[in-house]
Protein backbone atom coordinates (compact mmCIF):
# COMPACT_ATOMS: atom_id res chain seq x y z
CA UNK A 1 0.00 0.00 0.00
CA UNK A 2 1.24 3.44 -0.82
CA UNK A 3 1.74 5.44 2.34
CA UNK A 4 1.02 9.13 2.30
CA UNK A 5 3.66 11.51 3.54
CA UNK A 6 3.98 15.25 3.87
CA UNK A 7 6.60 17.30 2.05
CA UNK A 8 7.28 20.95 2.77
CA UNK A 9 8.92 23.23 0.27
CA UNK A 10 9.84 26.90 0.37
CA UNK A 11 9.52 29.26 -2.62
CA UNK A 12 10.61 32.80 -3.31
CA UNK A 13 8.45 35.42 -4.97
CA UNK A 14 10.46 38.31 -6.39
CA UNK A 15 8.40 41.24 -7.65
CA UNK A 16 9.86 44.33 -9.24
CA UNK A 17 8.37 47.01 -11.44
CA UNK A 18 5.18 45.00 -11.87
CA UNK A 19 7.07 41.94 -13.01
CA UNK A 20 7.57 38.59 -11.36
CA UNK A 21 10.57 36.25 -11.47
CA UNK A 22 9.46 32.78 -12.60
CA UNK A 23 11.40 29.58 -13.20
CA UNK A 24 10.71 26.85 -15.74
CA UNK A 25 12.32 23.59 -16.71
CA UNK A 26 13.75 23.86 -20.20
CA UNK A 27 11.34 22.29 -22.65
CA UNK A 28 8.39 22.40 -20.23
CA UNK A 29 5.50 24.82 -20.74
CA UNK A 30 4.75 25.49 -17.06
CA UNK A 31 6.34 27.86 -14.57
CA UNK A 32 7.11 27.72 -10.87
CA UNK A 33 8.76 29.86 -8.23
CA UNK A 34 12.44 29.28 -7.46
CA UNK A 35 13.04 27.34 -4.24
CA UNK A 36 12.81 23.75 -3.15
CA UNK A 37 12.25 21.12 -0.53
CA UNK A 38 13.00 21.60 3.16
CA UNK A 39 15.50 19.01 4.38
CA UNK A 40 15.69 17.43 7.81
CA UNK A 41 17.41 19.64 10.34
CA UNK A 42 17.02 22.96 8.56
CA UNK A 43 14.46 25.66 9.07
CA UNK A 44 12.09 26.64 6.28
CA UNK A 45 13.86 29.96 5.73
CA UNK A 46 17.27 28.25 5.75
CA UNK A 47 16.02 25.87 3.05
CA UNK A 48 14.80 28.77 0.93
CA UNK A 49 18.12 30.60 1.16
CA UNK A 50 20.07 27.43 0.37
CA UNK A 51 17.94 26.66 -2.67
CA UNK A 52 18.00 30.23 -3.97
CA UNK A 53 21.75 30.33 -3.44
CA UNK A 54 22.21 27.24 -5.59
CA UNK A 55 19.71 28.20 -8.30
CA UNK A 56 20.38 31.86 -8.88
CA UNK A 57 22.94 34.47 -7.95
CA UNK A 58 20.51 36.30 -5.73
CA UNK A 59 21.49 37.49 -2.29
CA UNK A 60 18.17 37.41 -0.47
CA UNK A 61 17.64 39.69 2.52
CA UNK A 62 14.66 39.85 4.85
CA UNK A 63 11.73 37.66 3.89
CA UNK A 64 8.02 38.47 3.98
CA UNK A 65 5.38 35.76 4.24
CA UNK A 66 3.06 35.48 1.20
CA UNK A 67 1.11 32.37 2.14
CA UNK A 68 0.81 28.60 1.99
CA UNK A 69 -0.47 26.28 -0.75
CA UNK A 70 -1.50 22.74 0.09
CA UNK A 71 -1.89 20.08 -2.59
CA UNK A 72 -1.75 16.32 -3.05
CA UNK A 73 -0.15 14.41 -5.88
CA UNK A 74 1.23 10.97 -6.66
CA UNK A 75 4.90 10.31 -7.27
CA UNK A 76 6.09 6.77 -8.08
CA UNK A 77 2.70 5.46 -6.87
CA UNK A 78 3.34 7.16 -3.53
CA UNK A 79 0.74 9.67 -2.36
CA UNK A 80 2.44 12.94 -1.44
CA UNK A 81 0.84 15.64 0.65
CA UNK A 82 2.70 18.82 -0.17
CA UNK A 83 2.76 22.16 1.60
CA UNK A 84 4.37 25.03 -0.28
CA UNK A 85 5.38 28.02 1.81
CA UNK A 86 5.81 31.20 -0.23
CA UNK A 87 7.94 34.17 0.81
CA UNK A 88 8.90 37.37 -0.90
CA UNK A 89 12.03 39.49 -0.83
CA UNK A 90 12.94 42.66 -2.67
CA UNK A 91 15.23 42.22 -5.65
CA UNK A 92 18.74 43.11 -4.51
CA UNK A 93 20.22 46.20 -6.08
CA UNK A 94 21.98 45.46 -9.39
CA UNK A 95 21.02 41.78 -9.19
CA UNK A 96 21.77 39.65 -12.21
CA UNK A 97 19.01 37.23 -13.05
CA UNK A 98 21.06 34.23 -14.05
CA UNK A 99 20.18 30.62 -13.47
CA UNK A 100 22.97 28.49 -12.04
CA UNK A 101 21.14 25.35 -13.06
CA UNK A 102 21.40 24.61 -16.81
CA UNK A 103 18.08 22.74 -16.66
CA UNK A 104 16.21 25.68 -15.18
CA UNK A 105 15.34 28.84 -17.06
CA UNK A 106 14.59 32.05 -15.14
CA UNK A 107 12.31 34.61 -16.73
CA UNK A 108 10.90 37.97 -15.77
CA UNK A 109 7.17 38.03 -16.57
CA UNK A 110 4.79 40.99 -16.43
CA UNK A 111 2.02 40.48 -13.86
CA UNK A 112 -0.66 41.11 -16.49
CA UNK A 113 0.78 38.31 -18.65
CA UNK A 114 0.41 35.74 -15.83
CA UNK A 115 -3.18 35.01 -16.87
CA UNK A 116 -2.03 33.17 -20.01
CA UNK A 117 0.58 31.01 -18.27
CA UNK A 118 0.40 27.70 -16.48
CA UNK A 119 1.81 27.92 -12.98
CA UNK A 120 2.46 25.04 -10.59
CA UNK A 121 1.02 24.64 -8.07
CA UNK A 122 -2.08 26.05 -9.77
CA UNK A 123 -3.23 28.36 -6.92
CA UNK A 124 0.09 30.20 -7.20
CA UNK A 125 -1.20 32.43 -10.00
CA UNK A 126 -4.03 33.83 -7.91
CA UNK A 127 -1.73 34.15 -4.90
CA UNK A 128 0.83 36.20 -6.86
CA UNK A 129 -1.83 38.43 -8.42
CA UNK A 130 -3.45 39.11 -5.05
CA UNK A 131 -0.12 39.74 -3.35
CA UNK A 132 0.89 42.14 -6.13
CA UNK A 133 -2.44 43.93 -5.56
CA UNK A 134 -1.53 44.46 -1.90
CA UNK A 135 -3.64 41.71 -0.31
CA UNK A 136 -2.63 39.90 2.90
CA UNK A 137 -0.99 36.45 3.04
CA UNK A 138 -3.24 33.60 1.91
CA UNK A 139 -4.00 29.97 2.55
CA UNK A 140 -4.91 27.94 -0.53
CA UNK A 141 -5.64 24.24 -0.78
CA UNK A 142 -6.56 21.96 -3.65
CA UNK A 143 -7.69 19.24 -1.23
CA UNK A 144 -11.34 18.64 -0.44
CA UNK A 145 -12.19 20.52 2.71
CA UNK A 146 -14.78 18.12 4.11
CA UNK B 1 7.44 1.74 6.65
CA UNK B 2 6.26 5.28 7.04
CA UNK B 3 8.65 7.95 5.82
CA UNK B 4 9.44 10.40 8.59
CA UNK B 5 8.96 14.00 7.55
CA UNK B 6 11.60 16.54 8.46
CA UNK B 7 8.90 18.79 9.83
CA UNK B 8 5.66 17.59 11.38
CA UNK B 9 2.56 19.51 10.35
CA UNK B 10 0.02 20.49 12.96
CA UNK B 11 -3.24 22.41 12.64
CA UNK B 12 -4.89 24.45 15.40
CA UNK B 13 -8.03 26.53 15.67
CA UNK B 14 -8.42 30.00 17.15
CA UNK B 15 -12.11 29.80 18.04
CA UNK B 16 -13.49 33.22 18.97
CA UNK B 17 -16.69 33.97 20.77
CA UNK B 18 -17.80 37.34 22.14
CA UNK B 19 -14.33 38.75 22.80
CA UNK B 20 -13.00 35.43 24.06
CA UNK B 21 -10.92 32.58 22.67
CA UNK B 22 -11.52 28.88 23.40
CA UNK B 23 -8.52 27.24 25.04
CA UNK B 24 -8.13 23.69 26.30
CA UNK B 25 -6.01 22.13 29.00
CA UNK B 26 -5.58 18.86 30.81
CA UNK B 27 -7.52 18.87 34.07
CA UNK B 28 -5.19 20.11 36.81
CA UNK B 29 -2.57 21.42 34.39
CA UNK B 30 -1.48 25.05 34.19
CA UNK B 31 -0.77 25.33 30.50
CA UNK B 32 -3.43 25.74 27.83
CA UNK B 33 -3.29 24.77 24.18
CA UNK B 34 -5.43 25.66 21.19
CA UNK B 35 -7.71 22.82 20.06
CA UNK B 36 -6.42 20.84 17.09
CA UNK B 37 -3.74 18.26 16.37
CA UNK B 38 -1.38 16.67 13.85
CA UNK B 39 -2.14 16.84 10.13
CA UNK B 40 -2.74 13.43 8.56
CA UNK B 41 -1.17 13.52 5.07
CA UNK B 42 -4.07 11.47 3.69
CA UNK B 43 -6.66 13.96 4.91
CA UNK B 44 -4.90 17.24 4.45
CA UNK B 45 -4.85 20.16 6.85
CA UNK B 46 -8.46 21.23 7.09
CA UNK B 47 -10.06 17.79 7.23
CA UNK B 48 -7.53 16.77 9.88
CA UNK B 49 -8.33 19.87 11.89
CA UNK B 50 -12.08 19.28 11.55
CA UNK B 51 -11.61 15.70 12.78
CA UNK B 52 -9.51 16.82 15.75
CA UNK B 53 -12.06 19.47 16.66
CA UNK B 54 -14.73 16.77 16.92
CA UNK B 55 -17.76 18.20 18.67
CA UNK B 56 -16.30 21.70 18.37
CA UNK B 57 -16.16 21.44 14.57
CA UNK B 58 -19.89 21.70 13.83
CA UNK B 59 -20.55 25.14 15.27
CA UNK B 60 -17.24 26.45 13.94
CA UNK B 61 -17.90 25.30 10.40
CA UNK B 62 -21.55 26.28 10.44
CA UNK B 63 -20.82 29.93 11.05
CA UNK B 64 -21.45 32.36 8.24
CA UNK B 65 -18.68 33.13 5.84
CA UNK B 66 -17.10 36.53 6.10
CA UNK B 67 -16.45 38.11 2.78
CA UNK B 68 -13.16 39.71 3.68
CA UNK B 69 -11.00 38.14 1.04
CA UNK B 70 -9.17 36.08 3.62
CA UNK B 71 -11.40 33.05 3.40
CA UNK B 72 -9.54 30.05 2.15
CA UNK B 73 -11.45 28.98 -0.93
CA UNK B 74 -10.58 25.61 -2.38
CA UNK B 75 -8.50 26.63 -5.34
CA UNK B 76 -9.01 23.71 -7.68
CA UNK B 77 -12.53 22.52 -7.04
CA UNK B 78 -14.88 24.75 -8.96
CA UNK B 79 -17.42 21.93 -9.13
CA UNK B 80 -21.13 22.24 -8.38
CA UNK B 81 -21.16 23.17 -4.72
CA UNK B 82 -24.18 25.41 -4.40
CA UNK B 83 -26.39 22.88 -2.63
CA UNK B 84 -23.76 21.78 -0.11
CA UNK B 85 -23.32 23.26 3.35
CA UNK B 86 -20.45 25.70 3.53
CA UNK B 87 -17.16 23.81 3.70
CA UNK B 88 -14.65 24.73 6.42
CA UNK B 89 -12.30 25.88 3.68
CA UNK B 90 -14.71 28.65 2.79
CA UNK B 91 -15.16 30.11 6.22
CA UNK B 92 -12.04 29.44 8.23
CA UNK B 93 -9.72 32.37 8.22
CA UNK B 94 -6.01 31.87 7.86
CA UNK B 95 -4.21 33.06 10.98
CA UNK B 96 -0.73 32.06 9.90
CA UNK B 97 2.05 29.51 10.14
CA UNK B 98 4.40 29.02 13.08
CA UNK B 99 7.57 26.99 12.96
CA UNK B 100 8.61 25.76 16.39
CA UNK B 101 10.07 22.90 18.37
CA UNK B 102 8.27 20.49 20.63
CA UNK B 103 5.03 18.65 20.51
CA UNK B 104 2.66 21.39 19.42
CA UNK B 105 0.68 22.16 22.45
CA UNK B 106 0.72 19.36 24.95
CA UNK B 107 3.03 20.90 27.49
CA UNK B 108 3.23 18.80 30.62
CA UNK B 109 5.73 19.51 33.35
CA UNK B 110 7.12 22.19 31.09
CA UNK B 111 9.56 24.64 32.56
CA UNK B 112 9.13 28.06 30.99
CA UNK B 113 12.60 29.00 32.21
CA UNK B 114 14.08 26.39 29.91
CA UNK B 115 15.84 27.96 26.96
CA UNK B 116 14.13 25.70 24.45
CA UNK B 117 10.78 26.86 25.78
CA UNK B 118 10.94 30.09 23.83
CA UNK B 119 11.08 28.09 20.60
CA UNK B 120 8.15 25.87 21.46
CA UNK B 121 7.42 23.19 23.95
CA UNK B 122 10.53 21.24 24.85
CA UNK B 123 10.72 18.21 22.65
CA UNK B 124 12.53 16.48 19.86
CA UNK B 125 10.15 17.51 17.11
CA UNK B 126 10.37 20.24 14.52
CA UNK B 127 6.79 21.37 13.97
CA UNK B 128 5.01 23.69 11.57
CA UNK B 129 1.67 24.70 13.08
CA UNK B 130 -0.95 26.03 10.67
CA UNK B 131 -3.42 28.29 12.44
CA UNK B 132 -6.98 29.01 11.41
CA UNK B 133 -9.72 31.02 13.03
CA UNK B 134 -13.49 30.71 13.13
CA UNK B 135 -16.28 32.23 15.19
CA UNK B 136 -18.21 30.20 17.72
CA UNK B 137 -21.88 31.17 17.27
CA UNK B 138 -23.01 33.63 19.92
CA UNK B 139 -25.67 32.25 22.21
CA UNK B 140 -24.54 28.65 21.75
CA UNK B 141 -23.13 27.09 24.90
CA UNK B 142 -19.46 26.18 24.76
CA UNK B 143 -18.80 22.52 25.72
CA UNK B 144 -16.97 22.17 29.03
CA UNK B 145 -14.66 19.47 27.76
CA UNK B 146 -12.92 18.44 24.57
CA UNK B 147 -11.08 15.12 24.28
CA UNK B 148 -10.82 14.81 28.04
CA UNK B 149 -9.44 18.32 28.35
CA UNK B 150 -11.16 21.23 30.06
CA UNK B 151 -12.36 23.95 27.71
CA UNK B 152 -12.33 27.55 28.84
CA UNK B 153 -13.22 30.78 27.09
CA UNK B 154 -10.44 33.22 27.92
CA UNK B 155 -10.91 36.93 27.34
CA UNK B 156 -8.78 38.12 24.43
CA UNK B 157 -7.42 40.91 26.63
CA UNK B 158 -6.27 38.32 29.17
CA UNK B 159 -4.39 36.18 26.64
CA UNK B 160 -1.15 38.02 27.28
CA UNK B 161 -1.18 36.73 30.88
CA UNK B 162 -2.60 33.28 30.03
CA UNK B 163 -0.30 30.29 29.92
CA UNK B 164 -0.75 29.16 26.33
CA UNK B 165 1.71 26.71 24.80
CA UNK B 166 3.72 26.56 22.67
CA UNK B 167 4.79 30.17 23.21
CA UNK B 168 5.46 30.88 19.50
CA UNK B 169 1.89 29.78 18.73
CA UNK B 170 0.59 31.95 21.57
CA UNK B 171 2.57 34.91 20.20
CA UNK B 172 1.17 34.41 16.69
CA UNK B 173 -2.38 34.04 18.03
CA UNK B 174 -2.18 37.26 20.04
CA UNK B 175 -0.66 39.13 17.14
CA UNK B 176 -3.34 37.98 14.74
CA UNK B 177 -6.10 38.86 17.21
CA UNK B 178 -4.61 42.34 17.56
CA UNK B 179 -3.84 43.04 13.91
CA UNK B 180 -5.94 40.63 11.86
CA UNK B 181 -3.03 40.07 9.48
CA UNK B 182 -1.78 36.51 8.81
CA UNK B 183 1.42 35.82 10.71
CA UNK B 184 4.61 33.97 9.86
CA UNK B 185 6.99 33.04 12.63
CA UNK B 186 10.18 31.18 11.86
CA UNK B 187 12.36 29.07 14.07
CA UNK B 188 15.73 30.48 15.06
CA UNK B 189 18.48 29.04 12.84
CA UNK B 190 20.12 26.13 14.60
CA UNK B 191 17.01 25.35 16.60
CA UNK B 192 15.76 23.06 13.85
CA UNK B 193 18.94 21.07 14.04
CA UNK B 194 18.67 21.01 17.81
CA UNK B 195 15.11 19.74 17.51
CA UNK B 196 16.19 17.05 15.09
CA UNK B 197 19.12 15.84 17.15
CA UNK B 198 17.96 16.71 20.63
CA UNK B 199 20.05 18.98 22.74
CA UNK B 200 23.22 18.76 20.60
CA UNK B 201 25.54 17.39 23.25
CA UNK B 202 29.24 17.88 22.56
CA UNK B 203 31.00 15.12 20.63
CA UNK B 204 32.99 14.21 23.76
CA UNK B 205 29.71 13.57 25.61
CA UNK B 206 28.39 11.40 22.80
CA UNK B 207 31.57 9.36 22.78
CA UNK B 208 31.42 9.07 26.55
CA UNK B 209 27.84 7.79 26.38
CA UNK B 210 28.84 5.23 23.79
CA UNK B 211 31.91 4.19 25.77
CA UNK B 212 29.76 3.61 28.86
CA UNK B 213 27.87 0.98 26.92
CA UNK B 214 30.78 -0.66 25.21
CA UNK B 215 30.24 -3.95 27.03
CA UNK B 216 26.86 -4.28 25.33
CA UNK B 217 28.37 -3.43 21.97
CA UNK B 218 30.60 -6.38 21.22
CA UNK B 219 28.61 -8.47 18.73
CA UNK B 220 29.41 -9.05 15.06
CA UNK B 221 26.13 -7.48 13.98
CA UNK B 222 26.99 -4.29 15.81
CA UNK B 223 30.48 -4.31 14.33
CA UNK B 224 29.13 -4.66 10.79
CA UNK B 225 26.47 -2.01 11.31
CA UNK B 226 28.94 0.39 12.92
CA UNK B 227 31.50 0.08 10.12
CA UNK B 228 28.74 0.51 7.54
CA UNK B 229 27.62 3.64 9.36
CA UNK B 230 31.17 5.03 9.22
CA UNK B 231 31.26 4.46 5.47
CA UNK B 232 27.79 5.94 4.99
CA UNK B 233 28.57 9.21 6.78
CA UNK B 234 32.05 9.49 5.28
CA UNK B 235 30.63 9.06 1.78
CA UNK B 236 27.65 11.35 2.43
CA UNK B 237 28.97 14.07 0.16
CA UNK B 238 29.42 11.58 -2.67
CA UNK B 239 33.11 10.85 -2.23
CA UNK B 240 35.70 9.75 0.32
CA UNK B 241 39.00 11.53 0.02
CA UNK B 242 42.28 10.13 1.40
CA UNK B 243 42.34 12.53 4.36
CA UNK B 244 38.83 11.48 5.35
CA UNK B 245 39.85 7.85 5.07
CA UNK B 246 42.93 8.30 7.25
CA UNK B 247 40.84 10.23 9.77
CA UNK B 248 38.33 7.40 9.96
CA UNK B 249 41.10 4.83 10.34
CA UNK B 250 42.41 6.81 13.29
CA UNK B 251 38.89 7.07 14.68
CA UNK B 252 38.30 3.32 14.41
CA UNK B 253 41.62 2.61 16.12
CA UNK B 254 41.12 4.97 19.06
CA UNK B 255 37.37 5.01 19.70
CA UNK B 256 36.65 3.20 22.96
CA UNK B 257 33.73 1.28 21.45
CA UNK B 258 35.32 0.42 18.14
CA UNK B 259 38.52 -0.63 19.94
CA UNK B 260 36.50 -3.68 21.02
CA UNK B 261 37.19 -5.09 17.57
CA UNK B 262 40.49 -5.94 15.88
CA UNK B 263 41.53 -2.88 13.86
CA UNK B 264 42.45 -4.94 10.80
CA UNK B 265 38.93 -6.42 10.64
CA UNK B 266 37.36 -2.97 10.80
CA UNK B 267 39.61 -1.50 8.15
CA UNK B 268 39.02 -4.41 5.85
CA UNK B 269 35.25 -4.07 6.18
CA UNK B 270 35.43 -0.30 5.74
CA UNK B 271 37.62 -0.58 2.66
CA UNK B 272 35.21 -3.14 1.18
CA UNK B 273 32.35 -0.66 1.53
CA UNK B 274 34.41 2.11 -0.05
CA UNK B 275 35.37 -0.15 -2.95
CA UNK B 276 31.73 -1.17 -3.45
CA UNK B 277 30.70 2.50 -3.47
CA UNK B 278 33.39 3.33 -5.99
CA UNK B 279 32.31 0.44 -8.26
CA UNK B 280 28.58 1.18 -8.14
CA UNK B 281 27.40 4.01 -5.92
CA UNK B 282 23.77 2.89 -5.71
CA UNK B 283 24.45 -0.80 -5.14
CA UNK B 284 27.20 0.07 -2.64
CA UNK B 285 24.85 2.32 -0.77
CA UNK B 286 22.16 -0.36 -0.64
CA UNK B 287 24.68 -2.87 0.72
CA UNK B 288 25.76 -0.37 3.37
CA UNK B 289 22.20 0.33 4.47
CA UNK B 290 21.54 -3.41 4.60
CA UNK B 291 24.51 -3.79 6.95
CA UNK B 292 23.31 -0.88 9.07
CA UNK B 293 19.91 -2.56 9.26
CA UNK B 294 21.48 -5.68 10.79
CA UNK B 295 20.88 -4.21 14.26
CA UNK B 296 17.31 -3.22 13.48
CA UNK B 297 15.03 -4.36 16.29
CA UNK B 298 17.86 -4.17 18.85
CA UNK B 299 17.26 -0.73 20.34
CA UNK B 300 20.49 -0.36 22.35
CA UNK B 301 22.69 -1.32 19.42
CA UNK B 302 20.65 0.56 16.83
CA UNK B 303 20.76 3.74 18.92
CA UNK B 304 24.49 3.31 19.44
CA UNK B 305 25.05 2.96 15.69
CA UNK B 306 23.14 6.19 15.06
CA UNK B 307 25.08 8.00 17.78
CA UNK B 308 28.29 6.73 16.26
CA UNK B 309 27.23 8.18 12.93
CA UNK B 310 26.57 11.51 14.62
CA UNK B 311 30.00 11.44 16.30
CA UNK B 312 31.67 10.83 12.94
CA UNK B 313 29.54 13.46 11.27
CA UNK B 314 30.38 16.11 13.85
CA UNK B 315 33.94 15.18 14.72
CA UNK B 316 35.34 17.62 12.18
CA UNK B 317 33.23 20.43 13.60
CA UNK B 318 30.85 20.72 10.65
CA UNK B 319 27.68 18.73 10.29
CA UNK B 320 26.34 19.60 6.86
CA UNK B 321 22.78 18.75 5.77
CA UNK B 322 23.97 15.91 3.50
CA UNK B 323 25.44 14.14 6.52
CA UNK B 324 22.31 14.83 8.53
CA UNK B 325 20.27 13.39 5.68
CA UNK B 326 22.21 10.10 5.59
CA UNK B 327 21.76 9.80 9.34
CA UNK B 328 18.03 10.23 8.88
CA UNK B 329 18.16 7.59 6.15
CA UNK B 330 20.07 5.23 8.47
CA UNK B 331 17.53 5.91 11.22
CA UNK B 332 14.77 4.83 8.86
CA UNK B 333 16.70 1.69 7.90
CA UNK B 334 16.94 0.98 11.62
CA UNK B 335 13.25 1.63 12.16
CA UNK B 336 14.12 4.37 14.66
CA UNK B 337 12.96 7.88 15.21
CA UNK B 338 15.82 10.08 13.93
CA UNK B 339 16.14 11.72 17.34
CA UNK B 340 16.74 8.74 19.62
CA UNK B 341 17.20 9.24 23.31
CA UNK B 342 20.22 7.60 24.86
Amino acid sequence: MALARSEIDARLLVLYENRVLLASHRGQPWYFLPGGRVRPGETIEDALRREIDSQADLDVGALDFVGCIEQAYTEDSLAIHALTTVFTAPLPWAAQIISNDPGVHLASIAIEDLADLELRPAPLKDMIQRWAAGRPPLWRTTLPAV
Amino acid sequence: MAVLPAIRLDARMVARTAGRVLLTREPGQLWHALPGGPVDPDEGTQRSLARHLGELAGPLTGARARDDGQTAAAGASPGPSTARPPAPARIWRFVGAVEHTGDAGDARDADPADESWARGTPGAEHVLTLLFAADWPEGLAVPTSWRGRDVSAVRTDDLVVTRLAPLPVAWATRRWLAQGYPVWRSLAPGAARAAWYGSQPPVATLRGQLAARRDQLRGRRFRDAAVAMCALVAAADGRIDPAERDGLRAFLATDPVMANFPAAELEQAFDAHVAALAADADAGRRAILADVARVRGRPAEATAVLRLGEVIGRIDGAFPPVEQAVLAEAARALGLDPAPTV
